[in-house]
């Protein structure tokens, strides 16, 4: 949940990367962190194991200026996608305003992203959100291994898997590259303050 | 494609899965790769080839075996446990130093950081205001991080010292052995001292309520409730609920508008004997009573019903 500091106008929103272990959460912050310098205004912090899996989360805080005559700041996280950390990726997601679902386009993990996808829908539910509500953007990620003939979906077979219900705005992405990175977050945070403005009435 | 070709496709696969550590899937493409080679006698140098790629399968499995066993929730350094207390601690502004602590606590526990809890824990049992809460919290996590036997022990030298204010200790006592007969264990943590009190407090019908504490603050978060109703007018059925906030032992819960029946069966002050609560980690039984019954006037919800349910007994 958003804070409003009506008095200072500031706003603080929380932006989380979900999706299955390994599908490029991380990387997408990392490049994030390195071409967004301006709006990042900390360091990006990243709790991982020695195998460089996200252990509890990785945190980056940026700031956007003033919008509508209110300063808004955003705290990006990423969760941790493997199985096993199920009970810490519920504790990040809580309270979040928008949520950027990166899906792992290769073939062998297309079951995994379905189980992820589920997995948020049911932690969305125990916090009381609704997936089909929420401001969500899918991010289908790793485009750029077809180029090394690695066996990976097509957007449209993901869409089918991931997106035929919700029907969000989807992005392609290399996030290892920085391709879609930027444009993901973009429309992301769009929907987000959107959203935020109609609860909060902040512009008026 | 040739087969050679294939094999050679297999293995560059193998490696990429390998490289982004999805070690399962590299496994596998390895594996497929040595079956190929296997059934297709024409490949020159086979056995020094598939005797190779056992090597890399080898190395696989060790990192999957250490994976598959490394701890969930490590501690981590100080410096990461202060973030982690400051990103993840639900803020209020009526919360004083006090029960900020007690929060930022067990963020801590949450976040499976159980030494640095226990020692948190361990310094507000002194304050008599948060005494309970930061008790049973130190207890679970010491339960977690060693043993029930240390638990019962830390119990005991809390006692022996006189920790607890009036009653308190023994809301800690009940506590520890719900625990106890819940693990289906027969520890007893009676003392001579203790079974006086226990007559004095039967007297007054003390235990009954006071396992959930108004300033109680647990660890467990209930996610939905599950109602069978065994009058009224929705005898004989059963229902689930989400809960949409928790605070304490108050859960909040929104009912739709066109639930009208449900909402009759649950004015102010019914009580509710046989309760699901669902956690995370486990379904407990348990009763509650209806504390608030009102229609919401504005917002996506206007019109549907907010309900407030205590928890009276789990
Ligand atoms: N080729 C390619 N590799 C990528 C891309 N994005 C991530 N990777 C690689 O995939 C692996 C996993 O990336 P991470 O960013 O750590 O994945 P994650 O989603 O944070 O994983 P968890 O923390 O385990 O949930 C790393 O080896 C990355 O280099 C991409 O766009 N293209
Ligand atoms: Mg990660």
């Amino acid at each position: 949940m958003a804070i409003f500091n009506i008095q200072k106008r500031e706003i603080e929103c929380k932006i989380v990367y979900y999706g299955p272990g390994r599908c490029g959460k991380t990387t997408n912050l990392e490049y994030l962190f390195k071409a967004f310098k301006k709006q990042v205004t900390g360091e990006m912090v990243s709790v991982d194991t020695e195998g460089d899996s996200t252990l509890f989360f990785d945190f980056l805080p940026i700031g956007l200026g003033k919008i509508k005559g209110c300063d808004v700041r955003v705290q990006i996280f990423t969760v941790p996608g493997q199985q096993k950390y199920s009970s810490t990726r519920k504790l990040v997601l809580k309270g979040v305003d928008g949520i950027v679902f990166v899906a792992d386009s290769l073939e062998v993990r297309r079951e995994k992203n379905m189980l992820s996808l589920k997995d948020l829908q049911q932690n969305l539910k125990d916090y009381g959100l609704n997936i089909s509500r929420i401001p969500l953007v899918m991010q289908y990620n790793k485009r750029d291994l077809a180029d090394e003939g690695m066996p990976i979906m097509s957007v449209e077979k993901m869409g089918r898997d991931l997106n035929r219900q919700l029907k969000v705005p989807s992005f392609q992405a290399s996030a290892i590259k920085g391709t879609g990175v930027g444009n993901t977050l973009q429309e992301c945070l769009k929907l987000t303050l959107i959203s935020l403005q109609r609860e909060l009435k902040w512009s008026q | 494609m040739s087969i050679k070709d294939r094999v050679k496709s297999l293995l560059k696969e193998a490696d990429l899965y390998k490289s982004q550590r999805l070690l399962k899937e590299s496994k596998s493409k390895y594996l497929e790769a040595i079956k190929l080679i296997q059934n297709n006698e024409q490949i020159p140098n086979r056995k020094s080839l598939i005797n190779a790629i056992t090597k890399k399968i080898s190395t696989l499995d060790t990192g999957i075996v250490r994976w598959d066993k490394s701890s969930s929730t490590p501690e981590v350094s100080p410096k990461v446990q202060d973030l982690i207390k400051k990103l993840f601690t639900p803020e209020e502004k009526k919360d004083n130093d006090v029960v900020k602590s007690l929060k930022s606590a067990i963020t801590l526990a949450k976040f499976g950081q159980y030494k640095r809890a226990i020692k948190e824990f361990n310094q507000l049992i002194r304050i008599d205001s948060v005494c309970v809460p930061a008790a049973k919290n130190s207890l679970k996590c010491i339960i977690e991080v060693s043993s029930l036997d240390d638990a019962v022990t830390q119990y005991h030298q809390w006692m022996n010292k006189n920790f607890f204010p009036n009653d308190k200790g023994l809301i800690v006592k009940q506590f520890l052995q719900d625990i106890i007969t819940k693990k289906g264990l027969s520890i007893s943590l009676d003392t001579d001292v203790d079974i006086e009190d226990k007559e004095k407090e039967e007297d007054t019908g003390l235990l009954g309520n006071s396992f959930m504490d108004q300033d109680d603050e647990d660890i467990i978060d209930i996610t939905s409730i599950g109602i069978r109703f065994n009058h009224g007018p929705k005898q004989g059925e059963h229902v689930e609920l989400d809960v949409s906030f928790q605070a304490g032992n108050v859960l909040s819960l929104i009912v739709s508008s066109k639930d009208k029946l449900l909402i009759d069966s649950l004015k102010i002050g019914v009580r509710l004997d046989d309760m699901d609560f669902y956690s995370p980690i486990a379904i407990f039984k348990g009763s509650g009573i209806v504390e608030a019954n009102t229609r919401i006037e504005s917002g996506p919800k206007r019109g549907d019903y907010s309900l407030d349910i205590k928890i009276h007994s789990i």
